[in-house]
C-alpha cells in the first residue's frame, strides 16, 4: 500500500462541497448481481459551501445517511460525481479521499482498551507513511483537533468509560486529525441532551468557519437545525431543495416536506404544532 | 512516561521467552543441568550425549514450541481484530477441520483413490503432513473464493464455520467406518505435539510462519482502524477488502503450516492474544503483535515442558495442556467482554 507523501498544501481548504447528477441507492445484489438496483434517491443536484454548517434534513428512513454514506465513499453511487472544488472525490484512491474528507458514524464498536488519545491518533492514518512514529506535523494537527472539541482531559480516559457525548467529542476530534477539506457527520447531535445539541452545532459551525471548510450534518430534528443559522439540503415530499435554513422555513419548504395530517410546520415561531 | 509501560512489558516478555526457552532445553525424560545447557548455547561444549539430546530432540522440540506459539497467537490476534471478535481463533475460517479432513483421508481411508493420491510418494509421518496441507489449502482456497461475492465479514465467519461442520461430518464418517488402530492414529493427530518435528520440518515450518507474522506486523496500522469498525476503517483510508484478504492469507498460512506438522494445536490461539491485551494494556497492534510473538513463543514452551512431566510414561497430549491454560482464560476474557459492553455497546 505505498501511498504518496501528502503535504498541507495539496489538500484545498476554502472549497465546495458539490453534487452532481448524483442517485444514491444500492446496486443489484446476489452472485453475478442478478437483483437489479434499488434507488433511494434520484438526480440530486446540491452543493454544501465551505465555512457553513449545511444540515441535511429528512424524516426517517428519507435516504439521508445513505445519501451521506455514499458521498463520503463508504457505498458506491448509482450514477454523478461528488466533488470538493475541481477534484473529483470519488475516483480518488480510499486513502487520497481520506485525506481530504472526513466522516462521523453512527456507527458503535467494542471500545475495548482504546483511549481517546489512540483514536484522535487513527485521524492521522491517511496522511502516516505505513511505519514510523508521530512527526511534528502529525502532533500538531491532533493538538488542534483536540482543541477545537475542548477534548483535552479525555485523550488518557478509557472509551469505555465515557459517556456518548464525550466519545461523541473524541470521534469529532479524530475526524479534524485528518486535516479534511471537507467534514460530514451521521446523526451527531441523536444520543446528546437538548443543551449539548445545541452546543454542538455551535462548535460545527466554529469549526467550518475557523478552517473554511463544508461541514455536512445530517439530522431529523427540523427544530434544532432551524435554530442553528446554516444552510440545509431538504429532502421530503418526493423532492429535495437546498438553500439557507431560515429562508427554507419561511417560504414553506419545510412544511411540504414534513407536513403530516396531525402537523404542520409553523413558520414563525420554528417549530411543529399539532394541527 | 506514556510509552514506558507498554515498553517495559515488551521487555519483562522478552526475558520471559528467554527463560522459557532454557526451561524447554533443560527439562526432558533427561534433566540436563542448567550450567551444561549454557555452556552447549554459548558454544563452550558438552559432553557427547548431552550435546546429542540438546541438537537432536530438545532445540528442535523448543524452536518447534517457539514458532507455533507465537504464530498461533499472532493468527488469533489477526482474527480476532478482523471480526471484532473476541472468540476467533486461527481456526475459525476452517484450516484446521480441512486439514484435520485430509488427514483423515490419509490416515482412515486407507486404500481410497483419494488417500493413494495424498499420500503418494510420502509415507508415515511426512503422508500425514503432506494431506494435513493439503486439506488446509484446499479450504483456504474455498474461503477465498467465497470471500469475492461476500460483503459482510460475518457471513464470510459463517461461512468458514459451516467448511468446518461439513468436513467434520465427513471425518466422522470415515471414523465410523474405521478400525480402531486407525482411529487412534488419528485421534493422536488431534490432540496435537511439538515434539518429533526434525530439523529438516522446522526449515519449512519456521520460514512460513515467519512470511505470516512479518506479515501481520506490516499489517499493524490498518488493523489499528479495523478496531472502529470496518465503515469506519474504509472512512480512514484502508482498503478493507484487500485487508481481509491478506489477514485471510496471513492466520491461513501460520494456521496449515503448523496444523500439518503439529495437528490442531488449540487453546493458544485464542487465549494468547487476550493475555497480550491485558499484559500490555493498550489496544495499539505495533505493541500487540509482538507481544503475542513473545508471550505466545513463552506460553507455547513452557506447555511443552509440561506435557513431558509424566517422565518416561510418554508425553501428555499437547492439547491437554494449552486447554488447562486456555479455558479460564477464555472465561475470563466472555466475562470481560460483558462488563465493557454493559456499558459502552
Amino acid at each position: 500500500m505505498a501511498v504518496p507523501e501528502l503535504t498541507g498544501e495539496d489538500l484545498a481548504t476554502g472549497a465546495d462541497l458539490t453534487v452532481t447528477d448524483v442517485t444514491v441507492g444500492y446496486p443489484g445484489s446476489g452472485l453475478g448481481g442478478r437483483r437489479s438496483p434499488a434507488v433511494v434517491l434520484r438526480d440530486l443536484n446540491l452543493t454544501a459551501r465551505a465555512g457553513r454548517v449545511t444540515v441535511l434534513l429528512g424524516a426517517n428512513g428519507c435516504g439521508k445517511s445513505t445519501l451521506l454514506r455514499s458521498i463520503a465513499g463508504l457505498q458506491p453511487v448509482l450514477g454523478g460525481t461528488v466533488r470538493l472544488g475541481v477534484q473529483d472525490l470519488l475516483a480518488l484512491p480510499p486513502r487520497e479521499r481520506a485525506a481530504r474528507l472526513a466522516v462521523v458514524l453512527t456507527d458503535r464498536f467494542d471500545p475495548g482498551l482504546l483511549r481517546g488519545a489512540d483514536v484522535v491518533e487513527l485521524g492521522r492514518y491517511p496522511h502516516r507513511r505505513p511505519a514510523g512514529g508521530l512527526r511534528p506535523a502529525d502532533r500538531e494537527a491532533i493538538d488542534t483537533a483536540v482543541a477545537a472539541v475542548r477534548a483535552a482531559h479525555l485523550l488518557e480516559r478509557p472509551l469505555a468509560r465515557m459517556s456518548d457525548g464525550q466519545r461523541q467529542r473524541i470521534l469529532i476530534a479524530r475526524a479534524l486529525a485528518q486535516q479534511p477539506g471537507a467534514l460530514l457527520l451521521d446523526e451527531p447531535t441523536a444520543f446528546l441532551d437538548a443543551p449539548a445539541r445545541l452546543e454542538l452545532l455551535a462548535v460545527l459551525g466554529r469549526i467550518a468557519a475557523q478552517r473554511s471548510i463544508p461541514v455536512l450534518v445530517t439530522s431529523h430534528d427540523v427544530e434544532l437545525a432551524v435554530r442553528a443559522d446554516g444552510d440545509a439540503w431538504l429532502i421530503g415530499g418526493g423532492r429535495t431543495v437546498s438553500g439557507p435554513l431560515r429562508e427554507l422555513a419561511a417560504d414553506g419548504s419545510i412544511a411540504a416536506a414534513f407536513d403530516t395530517p396531525a402537523v404542520e410546520w409553523d413558520a414563525d415561531g420554528a417549530r411543529f404544532r399539532l394541527r | 512516561m506514556l510509552k514506558s509501560r507498554p515498553t517495559a512489558v515488551l521487555a519483562v516478555l522478552l526475558v520471559l521467552a528467554v527463560l522459557a526457552t532454557l526451561v524447554s532445553v533443560c527439562v526432558g525424560s533427561v534433566a540436563i543441568p542448567l550450567g551444561s545447557t549454557l555452556r552447549y548455547l554459548t558454544g563452550g561444549g558438552a559432553d557427547p550425549t548431552t550435546t546429542v539430546l540438546i541438537q537432536q530432540v530438545r532445540m528442535p522440540r523448543t524452536a518447534t514450541a517457539a514458532v507455533v506459539g507465537a504464530g498461533l497467537a499472532v493468527a488469533g490476534l489477526l482474527l480476532q481484530t478482523l471480526f471484532a471478535n473476541p472468540l476467533a481463533d486461527p481456526y475459525i475460517l476452517g484450516v484446521s477441520s480441512g486439514a484435520g479432513l485430509g488427514v483423515a483421508i490419509s490416515v482412515l481411508g486407507g486404500g481410497s483413490a483419494a488417500a493413494t493420491f495424498i499420500s503418494f510418494g510420502a509415507t508415515g509421518r511426512l503422508a500425514t503432513v503432506a494431506a494435513a496441507a493439503v486439506g488446509a489449502l484446499a479450504v483456504l482456497v474455498i474461503v477465498l473464493v467465497l470471500g469475492r461475492w461476500v460483503r459482510s465479514v460475518v457471513t464470510l465467519l459463517l461461512i468458514g464455520v459451516m467448511i468446518g461442520a461439513a468436513s467434520g461430518a465427513v471425518v466422522s464418517l470415515l471414523l465410523a467406518f474405521s478400525d480402531p488402530s486407525r482411529i487412534q492414529k488419528y485421534v493422536l493427530w488431534g490432540m496435537g505435539s511439538v515434539s518429533g518435528v526434525t530439523w529438516p520440518d522446522l526449515v519449512v515450518l519456521a520460514p512460513a510462519v515467519g512470511l505470516g507474522v512479518v506479515l501481520a506486523w506490516t499489517l499493524a496500522g490498518p488493523l489499528n482502524a479495523m478496531l472502529l469498525g470496518e465503515r469506519y476503517a474504509a472512512s480512514l483510508g484502508v482498503h478493507v477488502r484487500q485487508l481481509r484478504w491478506l489477514v485471510i492469507v496471513a492466520t491461513a498460512l501460520i494456521a496449515g503450516t503448523v496444523t500439518a506438522f503439529c495437528g490442531p494445536i488449540a487453546f493458544l490461539g485464542i487465549a494468547v492474544p487476550h493475555l497480550a491485551r491485558v499484559a500490555v494494556g493498550r489496544a495499539d497492534h505495533r505493541l500487540l503483535v509482538p507481544a503475542c510473538v513473545l508471550l505466545g513463543a513463552a506460553i507455547c514452551m513452557l506447555c511443552g515442558v509440561l506435557a513431558q512431566v509424566p517422565a518416561g510414561e510418554g508425553v501428555l497430549p499437547l492439547n491437554v495442556v494449552t486447554a488447562v491454560v486456555g479455558a479460564p482464560v477464555v472465561i475470563a476474557a466472555l466475562l470481560r467482554s460483558r462488563t465493557l459492553s454493559a456499558g459502552a455497546v
